[in-house]
């Protein structure tokens, strides 16, 4: 512990912040316009300019301008042909300045907060734009544990459960703790690094027509912002017209309501709901012994994501928490507690994935289990499989799945020792997880007592699942010469689903039908019927022919799920 | 590490989990790193609180301080034989389901899933519960099996630990599927 200044950050996809704790009390920092927010968004310029913040993110559709770059930490890919890091680095010195003006002293040391599910090479990746930025990163802390801390300051006296629902521009957590007597345990957490507002914004785009993926930078750029204007109007207001005068020639607008906006997000909420359920299983818990649910991340202004965390938990979010502010705040009370500037308050997190290595077969035998607390060590001895074997190969693995390929490999360990028989050679190995959720494997040959440790130097194992997303369709491009063969193709297997599932269901339900409705449907089963002996085999017909028929039997699967759900 | 000696309490079988959380919070108090305390100091106490409060690993432990020989071969009650078949046609179920639930792909053909869904959720939750309460019985016996320890027959607390240790695992695999399932409903 020293009494040396530490700075809480946000470091969001986004919007950052930075904070720090004053006379026993967390505060944002403001920069020069009077923002405590600062937009993720970096701009380089082509004479070796750059820019952060407002001014960049106004340049946004005029080239060199990187936004949501946190979703790319820990992949290997790149924006403006810079790493993930350094462009996170350029948020992260604005942001050291922003404090250093005025706090009027030099910041060298920082909490960064990280999504609670963000894995090895996420968590890797943040640490090192830290580094770059000229700051010693102290403390990796969670975002929804950040958001806990935040909320529960106050209520150091009380004694309950709570659930952080946190959903932010670009990624999604969910994590239990309980509090008491100043403790913060996590007891869970659950989440996806790949899902947030942005796939927000994407939804009111494929609503209006537009494919992003064929766009060039400048009509990207002006698109995503009017849909992101769009969402926001729609948090407040039923209806909200799309408008983009001298798009593409014509120009496009189109009047968007709420309902048709959540209707598209639904899928996206229902993820975050098995998040939940997920959560909730793995400490035992139902949902109603839940005391305080607080909301954090910008996301949950939307009215449909407050009324589905209210339906998960069945009761009220706590309100008086800003969802923009509550993680910067949580960052800067966890820079408190470890300056000595916060007493009393202790915080006990988790891993959210568990940890492990490749066995006999490809299985993962996991070391660590997921939501154990950290700082935490875990250790095992193994032997060798065959005779006068010298080496024995140590791959470490991250995830859930019970196959080793299934994993993320964080890296590779080759120990040697003596040529024995089977069985005979023992080499231990020992996994460490500190307070920041950072592993180090030590392995140790016990016969000369020698020692290999491995940090992990994650960007270069881990595929980024968009690109796996890529790869495959690639590959599937490639099969199919023909594009309108193949759409054919995918649209017949969704037709000959539908009928099937159609007569079982209007046998069930056709009664309940207004005779309208009922006419409908018949109509585009028959459209979709026609279309499937049609000698020319248009995919594009025999799509929009099933698109009808999916939509016109909406009503239907809705009151046989309604009927499922109550157990019938 | 001797788990009960970490935590300052004597070796006992026979421990509620709140004398368990007690002593914890006595004893790491000032020992996390962020509060001061020594590297490793933490989680050391950490371990002794998490193997303490598993039912199975605290048997277990205590078995082994009590220098008994643990086989992992052994005779199974016909009741666990039938939970085996019973645990494993659910999890198969689960996952089938959700496997034909993920390839599916309109509205209406999900729709029509749902309700095996919402059975194959309820016989999950059901022998969930079936299994605490059979968790409870044998937890119950545990003060039988420390007294049967003290005059020298460790044979009670060997046949807690081997029925423990199945359910424990059935546990896990159905919660996982619990956790899993909600992917699939609606």
């Amino acid at each position: 512990m020293s009494d040396e200044l530490i700075v809480g950050i946000d470091l969001g996809t986004t919007n950052s912040a930075i904070g720090v704790v004053e006379s026993g009390f967390p505060i944002l920092l403001a920069d020069g316009e009077g923002s405590r927010l600062t937009p993720s968004a970096v701009w380089y310029g082509e004479e070796g300019q750059v820019e952060v913040g407002f001014s960049a993110r106004r340049r946004r559709g005029l080239g060199g301008v990187v936004t949501s770059v946190k979703r790319l930490m820990g992949t290997g890919e790149k924006a403006a042909s810079r790493s993930p890091e350094e462009v996170s680095a350029e948020i992260l010195k604005t942001l050291k300045a922003v404090a250093e003006a005025r706090l009027e002293q030099t910041v060298s040391r920082a909490v960064i907060t990280v999504p609670a599910y963000f894995n090895e090479g996420q968590r890797g990746a943040t640490q090192r734009a830290g580094e770059l930025a000229g700051l010693e990163v102290v403390r990796l802390l969670s975002e929804p544990t950040a958001a806990a801390l935040a909320y529960g300051l106050d209520k150091l006296g009380e004694e309950k459960k709570v659930a952080v629902y946190d959903l932010g521009g670009g990624t999604f957590d969910v994590s239990i703790l309980e509090l008491r007597a100043g403790h913060f345990e996590v007891l869970a957490t659950a989440g996806d690094t790949r899902l947030g507002g942005d796939d927000f914004d994407e939804a009111i785009l494929v609503k209006v027509g537009i494919d992003l993926k064929k766009l060039d930078e400048a009509e990207r750029g002006r698109a995503l912002e009017e849909a992101e204007r769009v969402k926001f109007v729609l948090s407040e207001q039923d209806e909200a017209i799309f408008r983009l005068p001298f798009f593409r020639e014509e120009g496009i607008e189109r009047t968007i309501t709420r309902v048709e906006f959540e209707t598209e997000i639904e899928s996206l909420l229902k993820k975050t709901e098995a998040c939940c359920r997920r959560a909730l299983a793995d400490v035992d818990l139902r949902p109603e012994e839940i005391e305080a649910v607080v909301l954090a991340g910008g996301s949950t202004r939307v009215p449909a994501v407050r009324n589905r965390v209210e339906r998960i938990f069945g009761r009220a979010v706590e309100e008086g928490v800003d969802p923009d502010e509550t993680v910067g705040l949580g960052a800067a009370i966890q820079a408190g507690i470890l300056s000595g500037a916060v007493r009393e308050v202790v915080l006990l997190d988790v891993t959210p994935l568990s940890l492990g290595i490749e066995t006999v077969g490809g299985l993962m035998n996991v070391l660590i289990p997921r939501n154990t607390t950290i700082p935490c060590k875990a250790g095992e001895l193994f032997t060798n499989a065959v005779a006068g074997q010298t080496v024995m190969k140590i791959r470490v693995l991250q995830g859930e799945r019970e196959l080793a390929k299934d994993n993320w490999e964080l890296g590779q360990i080759e120990v040697p020792f003596q040529a024995v028989g089977k069985g005979q050679a023992r080499v231990g190995v020992q996994f460490s997880l500190n307070a920041s959720g950072l592993l180090e494997v030590l392995t140790r040959d016990t016969a000369t007592n020698e020692d290999t440790i491995l940090s992990i130097e994650s960007s270069a194992v881990d595929v980024a699942d968009t690109q796996v997303e890529h790869m495959v369709s690639e590959s599937v491009d490639h099969a199919f010469s023909d594009m309108s063969a193949r759409v054919f193709v995918e649209a017949r297997l969704k037709a000959e689903e539908l009928l099937a599932a159609l007569e079982p269901a209007l046998v069930d339900f056709g009664t309940v039908l207004s005779e309208e409705d009922l006419l409908k449907v018949r109509e585009a089963e028959q459209t979709v019927r026609t279309q499937l002996q049609d000698e020319a085999q248009s995919g594009s017909l025999l799509k929009a022919a099933v698109e009808e028929l999916d939509d016109a039997t909406e009503q239907l699967a809705a009151l046989i799920v309604e009927k499922a759900m109550v157990g019938e | 590490m001797n788990w009960w000696e970490a935590l300052g309490l004597p070796v006992q079988l026979v421990l509620a989990e709140e004398e368990v959380e007690k002593a914890f919070q006595q004893k790491s108090a000032g020992a996390h790193p962020d509060a001061g305390g020594e590297q490793g100091e933490f989680e050391c106490l950490r371990e002794a609180h998490d193997g303490l409060r598993d039912d199975f690993r605290r048997l277990d432990a205590w078995l082994r301080f009590h220098g008994q020989e643990i086989a992992h071969s052994g005779v199974i009650t016909p009741a666990v034989g039938e939970m085996f078949t019973r645990v494993s046609v659910v999890t198969g179920g689960v996952d089938e389901w959700l496997e034909r639930q993920g390839q599916t792909s309109s509205g209406l053909g999900k729709a029509l899933w749902q309700k095996e869904g919402f059975r194959w959720k309820q016989q999950l939750e059901d022998l969930l519960e079936e299994l605490a309460e059979w968790q409870q019985r044998l937890q119950d016996e545990f003060t039988n099996a420390e007294q049967a320890g003290v005059v020298g027959d460790y044979e009670p607390a060997l046949a807690l630990r081997s029925e423990l240790g199945f359910l424990r695992k059935w546990k896990l695999q159905l919660k996982e599927r619990f956790g899993r399932i909600w992917q699939g409903l609606v």
